[in-house]
């Protein structure tokens, strides 16, 4: 195996990056693959939000529920949420987590 | 396990932080008493910010082992959409808090009565005054000296009254 003098440092996910790629999946879902969104609850309802999805890895829960929170603020049209106001609960897991807690979607 | 590597691998509950406001309160008070006014205002803030987060998350429903965390983007976007003009101060600002608590009963339908919602903004006008995350960096001096009695009251006041906020 070669020696090598340099690290590449694994850089943490950008913010702005996942907002949009959690946008795209939001308004044009893949039949497979991640993340995954799971919407629990809601018409007058407290809703609850996961997003399963192994990018989140480096993020802390605070930043990870802001991004998902900065992509429900800018929901439009069908895609939207009927009451943001309403959101109680915006978490973001990785399939590791997810199943440490047996959360799966339905 | 090293305090760091606990907190690091055991995200903070509902219950965690119940402990955590009532632990808080007499290690601030007891500094109050030992004449260590600035660090007992310091901590005696995180109480208040505690029974408010708490209250709010309960009154939606969270339970003891519940994740904080997950709650804190949710209320951030309810305060952009709400009173934009009240920073969350990194989720510090109690006056952030107030109102956050405020909206959500009222959302619900069921508002504090009105005397002591009015009681507990004056109480946390007071204590925001006096109070700052950012304090830890500025020597006894700044302190005024009617700082620990208004915040011994304010505090104690709220304190007592943690159960009716979140119901």
């Amino acid at each position: 195996m070669p020696i090598r003098n340099r690290l590449n440092r694994t850089l943490p996910p950008n913010s702005s990056e996942l907002i949009r790629m959690l946008m795209e999946e939001w308004t044009k879902p893949k039949n497979e693959g991640q993340p995954v969104i799971v919407l629990e609850g809601g018409k007058e309802q407290p809703q609850h939000i996961y997003v399963i999805w192994d990018q989140w890895q480096g993020l802390d829960q605070t930043q990870r529920s802001e991004i998902i929170m900065d992509v429900v603020e800018h929901l439009s049209g069908p895609h939207a949420l009927a009451d943001i106001s309403l959101v109680t609960v915006a978490m973001g897991l990785t399939t590791e987590e997810a199943k440490r807690l047996g959360i799966e979607a339905a | 396990m090293t305090l760091r590597d606990y907190i690091e691998t055991h995200p903070e509950t509902m219950q965690d932080m119940e402990l955590a406001s009532t632990d808080r309160l007499w290690e601030g008070i007891e500094l109050l008493v030992a004449g260590r006014q600035s660090a007992g205002a310091y901590l005696l803030g995180y109480v208040v910010e505690m029974v408010l987060k708490n209250a709010c998350f309960l009154f939606d429903g969270a339970r003891p082992a519940d994740e904080i965390r997950p709650r804190l983007g949710p209320c951030r976007s309810l305060g952009k959409q709400c009173f934009p003009a009240i920073g969350c101060e990194n989720y510090h600002s109690l006056v952030f808090w107030y109102h956050v608590l405020l909206r959500k009963r009222y959302i619900a339908g069921r508002p504090l009565p009105s005397r002591m919602a009015r009681e507990l903004g004056r109480r946390i006008a007071r204590i925001h005054s006096m109070w700052t995350v950012d304090m830890r960096y500025y020597p006894d001096r700044q302190i005024h000296p009617d700082t620990p009695g208004h915040i011994y009251d304010d505090v104690f006041w709220i304190y007592d009254r943690r159960g009716q906020l979140g119901r």
